[in-house]
């Protein structure tokens, strides 16, 4: 029996945002505090608002310590609708699966967000009206279709005061302006040109306003089939070869269409195999990669080792831990997810040739992969502005169904598949196996993962440009004036404060060295110093990778004279991919150059920020990769703090650019879930765990076996 | 052998040619290409087996398998070559006596007095001191002074001062091979103590007064508690069937106030097998994830890992927490006993996991208390079956602890490596012979050298950058969790994987961080050098002018302003020289120079290639600098850098 402290009567007000509004509560909610089979927790008041599900504790008042990583939107005890995953009701020790109406209500409320929290509510000491309104409202609110208009973007967006985009470093790819820059960026700009055709998207709702095609593509046929069948780009390599990707035509039941199809393709790889563009390489990635069904089905169960009901469940997971990761498939996908993005870079930086990447939709996995070649290949886009701007030019404006994905309105399970997440988890491989090439940290990874599920952005509440222009001039007659403005989640100061940002940033980054321009020189060399971080050959590198260039060149004016053919995938001898990710493990990294991740087994890992930070079972007091990034941060203050004795010195007061450094006072005892472990708590656990794996062995076997091995001979030296 | 072949196991197109030398103490093979001459050391101490495979139309292949999990293939073109090679390494790789082996014929050309000196590098009996002990409760017995009670024991040991010479002699005809509890541990704090001992003959019934008082008098030595904890490291099951020997475990009714516990941690066979199965995991070519996962979980090694961390955290916890002493022990007490023993002392105290006390703490749980290195490491020829990887798995367990707790310890991951290289190579004496007796009657310390007194001189290179002594968390008891072992146990590829360059992350965030302490004292080094041609100049500039010094001061302050004041009455070589050296040296000379150095570093340190340091460590110290990665793989700009900098410097 739980114990009863009385609670207090006491009004606690939830913190609503602009345009919330509050739907529904209940008072005396028990909150336990893990499900460990102890029933320790709080009591407070449970509510539900258009935005979000909240907890509010009775006596939470004297929140003194405030925790150095806040979010600013979602607190603690929040979960917004579009974060729950799935909701239980426990009636008489039996979990349900909670959906649309209900007829009887449960004694606890098991709720699994998207981000791995579970929460239970225990409604036992709840006035039954309430439970019945708490727990339909929440079930309606989270659970059930919705229209586009009612998400709280809306609300928000209206309500809210007009927020200064303060236009950071992120490139949008909204204009035609942006695209441009980005083609001479990266020296694109001679074989590809920004097109307009679709303004209006007159040539497809499901394109961009601007996109880029190979110069020789013509208005006409981009025109002809609605984008289908036409190569745009994603990027050019420094080489000059480019990634392209293209939505395939639908499987035709008419012979005759489906040959004016391949007339009309055929046509497109003429054009653009010929001189001055390299060969291509088209690679289908709906035959070649796992199907977005198989991703969904291993992300579902993946996730379900993590989403843990009791510590009990979760010890006896420990046995057959790694056979149950196995199975889920997931880590396998995402190695053969980065070995595809290996064999694209191989192409694009070693064979010279254009990649073409087909899909369906060229929405899904083709992002995955374009956005990946870009990451392991362009050192921009391993900055955290690159890559923001990467994911705005691949997924946000390159038409990613967010929506659908997401399933944030719930219309259709099936169209639900954690493509984007795919990404990020891939990407993370990269962050932990060449920290120090990245400017971002896994927790800029996680924090990114979250924001999927907040509400306040527009930046993956929509599934395409032309879905969020047509919504945001506000049509509806009823608001006041104006296009909606919506929030862009690369706006990290509207969750954040600055000294919680600060653990987005990787500080071992050191920046690429900008080349050489006389005015430059001071600057660099100001920078290198403030960092004072070992920098990698880049001068060697860059000019070896100067010379293989000039070969390749050479190599390809003799030989590639011809019109280039165009090559299947299939056909490519699969030695020249392990030789080239041999060949490039065996050279020493160069961080600002080409970066290959290693896929064997072993270096695929489980990305225990995301996945295990709620579960204390996993904590560890004083260690953990925390414990290193503490060490590091005492020292980054140390060398700005002998910076600025040194600038006093010498009088040289030209302020470097500091970086405010998060201080991690009394960083000896941090949890290793920092920054998101709740509160510290004492978890019971079992004495002596190993008996449970004992338990599963064959015991015939144990008894004959016998335990020392007598030596006849006696080994009584 | 000429024209030998030499595959990589990642990448089989690249097979480097060379030759082949067998010598009386190593395997050496150098590849052909001119520039570089790159070299393969291997002992032969090291080589665990050798296979010679079916022969291919390019040679007779060879493959030789190490126990630093080292793999070596080999194609040698001739039939008959090849088959030399295999027997005459047969018969290099099992020697039959202890003076076959390498560290009697290592000489590291020191005198006498520096091996003397390395040889006092760890003391026991200054350990003991440390602990507080002798005190009130424990006192050193000189029972055993000739080996008399207990071959296998170390002369001196630590017992309560309560336990008489009767005692203990009566309990140690009680224990397995006479091994009675003795001191291991003591906690000054509270008292508190790990002693450790082998089973009792307790059969099904058989008790043993004076092994009853043994136990009695550790308890008393710790007057703050009123029982002990008698911890048997074996699973139930192998402790009953060791009752039908005569063998097994106490009886908590014959004993008065024990508390029994079984943790079961298998024996060495089920190790042996285990690591066998784990290792043919490492051997795939290029593992998917389902075999990697399904592997790593069926050869159930980071379970055994587990078990053998759960029953020192118990200890740590039982000793730290609870004030409550503990008797350990399994079969013989010398294997599974010196692990746990080991781990929970490292829990434990602080002072092992630096540098010096983990030296100590393997010479006092692991070759004081005679485990049978010997045997166990397979150093002279002899059954196969006794061979384990006993203390592999010990230090595998400090590097479990290591990823945990990056700033908690003294050393780094190179320093575990190389002490279990050393383990195996025979290169030192520390780890000969199966008890301290027998190490006595070799004379060991007279004619071979220390380990400990090599790697203390090395030391910088085994500094963990992230430890400070001064930290709270370098201080006091560890607090691992007892969590599900596949959420924080790793499998750890810098051991078992070592040799495969490719499989390695190639710049972790330590080495980062060791490149830029090196850098830092760079930058300290050239500080000081700056700072004395500083106070050079000003001399010379005072005899010159006195007018100067006040200039000066001001000149130092502010590089600019050195101008407008230097219109007094000064000789215009001596601002310029002034006004050129403060500004330059920070802003530019010095960021070029330091970023150059540390390029060297890191090529330096993020290179931790063990093939190439075992050459360094083989002793053959001359060849050492023409080892493999020792210069080969220095990009060639290095050499204009180089000059850059000594221009820099030479100006």
């Amino acid at each position: 029996e739980i114990h009863i402290k009385e609670p207090i009567e006491k009004e606690v007000n939830p913190r609503l945002l602009p345009g919330e509004l509050l739907l529904c509560e209940a008072s005396t909610v028990y909150k336990y505090i893990q499900e460990d089979g102890s029933s320790r927790g709080t009591y407070g008041k449970l509510v539900c608002t258009n935005f979000k599900i909240a907890f509010l504790d009775d006596d939470s008042a004297s929140d003194d310590n405030e925790p150095q990583f806040k979010n600013k939107i979602v607190g603690e005890n929040d979960i917004t609708l579009q974060c729950v995953d799935q909701i239980y009701g426990v009636y008489d020790e039996k979990k349900k699966l909670l959906t649309g109406q209900l007829r009887k209500y449960p004694e606890t409320l098991i709720i699994y967000c998207k981000d791995l929290r579970v929460f239970h509510f225990c409604l036992r000491y709840t006035k039954e009206e309430e439970v019945k309104r708490i727990v339909s409202g929440i079930v309606h609110h989270s659970q059930t279709p919705k229209l586009l208009k009612r998400l709280f973007l809306f609300s928000y967006a209206s309500a809210a005061p007009n927020n200064t985009d303060g236009r950071n470093q992120t490139v949008m790819f909204d204009t035609l302006e942006d695209w441009r820059d980005e083609l001479e960026r990266t020296k694109g700009n001679v074989k590809y040109k920004a097109v307009t055709t679709n303004e209006g998207y007159r040539v497809s709702e499901k394109l961009p306003l601007y996109f880029v095609v190979p110069m020789c593509v013509s208005e006409e046929s981009i025109l002809k089939y609605e984008g289908r069948g036409i190569p745009i780009w994603c990027w050019s390599c420094h080489n000059g070869a480019a990634l392209l990707k293209m939505s395939a035509f639908p499987k035709e039941q008419d012979d005759s269409t489906s040959q004016t199809h391949k007339a009309f393709l055929d046509g497109i790889y003429k054009t653009i195999s010929k001189p001055p563009y390299e060969l291509l390489k088209t690679d289908d990635l709906s035959s070649s990669l796992p199907s977005l069904q198989d991703i969904q089905t291993a992300y579902t169960r993946f996730k379900q080792l993590f989403l843990i009901d009791n510590s009990t469940d979760f010890w006896a997971t420990d046995v057959k831990w790694f056979s149950l990761l196995e199975s889920t498939n997931w880590l396998e996908i995402i190695r053969r997810v980065l070995k595809k993005a290996i064999e694209v870079a191989e192409c694009l930086e070693r064979q010279h040739t254009n990649v073409l990447l087909i899909e369906e939709s060229a929405t899904d996995l083709c992002c995955v992969i374009s956005s990946l070649v870009q990451v392991m290949m362009d050192s921009h886009s391993r900055t955290k502005s690159g890559f923001q701007s990467l994911i705005q030019k691949e997924w946000v404006i390159g038409g990613h169904g967010f929506l659908d994905r997401c399933n944030h309105l719930h219309k259709s399970d099936k169209e639900e598949a954690p493509v984007f997440l795919l990404l990020l988890n891939c990407v993370w491989q990269l962050v932990q196996q060449y920290p120090p090439a990245f400017e971002f940290t896994e927790t800029y990874l996680t924090v990114l993962s979250d924001s999927l599920y907040v509400p306040i952005f527009s930046t993956f509440f929509f599934n395409s440009q032309h879905q969020k222009d047509t919504n945001m001039s506000g049509e509806s007659l009823k608001t006041q004036s104006g296009p909606f403005r919506f929030l862009t989640v690369w706006d990290w100061s509207v969750q954040f404060d600055p000294k919680a940002q600060a653990f987005l940033n990787n500080p071992l980054y050191a920046e690429k060295p900008k080349p050489d321009k006389s005015q430059r020189k001071t600057a660099r060399f100001k920078h290198q110093r403030q960092l004072s971080l070992p920098l990698t050959p880049t001068k060697s590198s860059t000019k070896r990778g100067f010379f293989r260039e000039e070969t390749d060149h050479l190599i390809k004016n003799i030989l590639g004279k011809r019109i280039g053919k165009f090559i299947n995938s299939s056909d490519e001898p699969p030695n020249s991919f392990r030789e080239f990710y041999d060949s490039w493990h065996s050279k020493p990294v160069d961080y600002h150059g080409l970066l290959l991740p290693r896929i064997d087994g072993p270096e695929i890992k489980v990305w225990a920020q995301r996945y295990l930070r709620w579960i204390p079972e996993a904590q560890l007091h004083g260690g953990g990769t925390i414990a290193t990034a503490a060490k590091i941060l005492d020292l980054m203050e140390e060398v700005q703090s002998l910076q600025v004795k040194m600038d006093e010195e010498h009088s040289q007061a030209i302020s470097v650019g500091v970086h405010s450094v998060p201080l991690l006072r009394n960083s000896a005892r941090l949890s290793s879930l920092f920054p998101f472990a709740l509160l510290q708590r004492q978890s019971i656990k079992p004495a002596l765990p190993t008996s449970t794996w004992k338990d599963l062995e064959d015991e015939d076997d144990l008894v004959k076996r016998d335990d020392e091995f007598v030596d006849p001979t006696g080994d009584i030296s | 052998v000429e024209n030998v072949r030499l595959l990589d196991r990642l990448s089989s197109r690249k097979a480097a040619l060379g030759t082949l030398y067998l010598t009386a103490t190593h395997v050496i093979f150098v590849e052909n290409v001119s520039e570089t001459r790159k070299e393969t050391w291997v002992l032969h101490s090291q080589i665990s087996s050798i296979e010679k495979q079916a022969t291919t139309a390019t040679g007779c292949p060879l493959l030789i398998r190490c126990k630093n999990f080292q793999v070596i293939q080999l194609v040698i073109p001739q039939e008959r070559d090849c088959h030399d090679v295999y027997i005459s390494l047969i018969r290099l790789t099992r020697p039959v006596k202890y003076e076959e082996l390498y560290c009697f014929s290592f000489n590291p050309k020191l005198d006498k007095e520096e091996r003397e000196q390395g040889w006092k590098l760890v003391d026991l009996s200054e350990e003991y001191n440390r602990m507080g002990i002798p005190n009130n409760y424990w006192q050193i017995s000189d029972v055993n002074r000739d080996y008399g009670v207990c071959d296998s024991y170390p002369t001196e040991v630590y017992v309560p001062k309560s336990a008489t010479a009767h005692i203990i002699v009566g309990s140690s005809k009680f224990r397995s091979r006479r091994r009675f509890p003795a001191l291991s541990y003591y906690c000054k704090y509270n008292n508190a103590s790990i002693c450790r001992s082998s089973q009792p003959l307790s059969g099904f019934s058989a008790r043993c007064l004076e092994d009853e008082q043994m136990l009695q008098a550790i308890r008393k030595a710790n007057p703050g508690s009123d029982f002990l904890y008698v911890v048997d490291t074996r699973p139930k099951l192998n402790a009953m069937a060791n009752r039908a020997a005569g063998k097994g475990y106490e009886n908590e009714d014959n004993y008065s106030n024990i508390k029994f516990q079984f943790i079961g941690i298998e024996n060495i066979h089920v190790m042996r097998n285990s690591l066998q199965k784990m290792l043919e995991v490492c051997e795939l070519k290029s593992p998917s994830m389902s075999d990697f996962l399904w592997g790593l979980e069926n050869s159930g090694w980071l379970k055994h890992i587990k078990a053998i961390m759960d029953a020192g955290i118990f200890i740590a916890k039982a000793v730290a927490e609870e004030g409550v002493s503990v008797l350990v022990h399994c079969s013989d007490g010398w294997d599974r006993t010196a692990q746990v023993c080991s781990v929970a002392s490292l829990l434990l105290d602080p002072y092992y996991r630096t540098m010096k006390g983990f030296m100590v703490l393997i010479d006092k749980d692991w070759v004081s208390f005679g485990h049978k290195f010997n045997h166990r490491y397979g150093n002279l020829d002899g059954d196969p079956k006794e061979i384990s990887p006993v203390i592999d798995q010990f230090i595998e367990c400090v590097w479990q602890l290591m990823e945990q707790f990056p700033c908690a310890f003294e050393f780094n991951e190179r320093f575990l490596i190389h002490i279990q290289h050393h383990i195996y190579s025979c290169q030192f004496g520390n780890f000969l012979c199966n008890s301290q007796k027998e190490r006595r009657e070799l004379k060991i310390q007279e004619r071979t050298y220390s380990l400990w007194a090599h790697l203390w001189k090395n030391r910088a290179d085994y500094l963990n950058p992230l430890y400070r002594s001064d930290h709270s968390q370098t201080q006091g008891t560890l607090h691992p969790q007892m969590a599900p072992c596949n959420f924080l146990y790793k499998f750890w590829s810098g051991m078992y994987n070592r040799f495969e360059k490719g499989l390695h992350p190639r710049q972790s965030v330590t080495d980062y961080l060791m490149a830029v302490k090196e850098e830092t004292q760079q930058l300290e080094e050239e500080l000081e050098v700056l700072g004395e041609r500083l106070a050079n100049l000003q001399k010379s500039q005072l005899n010159g002018n006195k007018v100067k010094s006040k200039q000066q001061d001001r000149s130092k302050q502010s590089g600019l302003s050195t101008s407008s004041n230097s219109s007094a009455n000064t000789p215009q070589e001596y601002s310029n020289d002034l006004k050129s050296f403060p500004s330059r040296s920070p802003s530019q000379g010095d960021e070029d120079d330091s970023a150059l150095i540390l390029t060297q570093d890191n090529l330096k340190s993020s290179d931790p290639d063990l093939s190439a340091n075992s050459d360094q460590e083989s002793g053959v110290e001359d060849l050492s600098c023409r080892s493999p990665s020792g210069g080969g793989c220095l990009p060639s700009e290095d050499s204009g850098k180089d000059s850059d900098e000594a221009v820099y410097l030479a100006v």
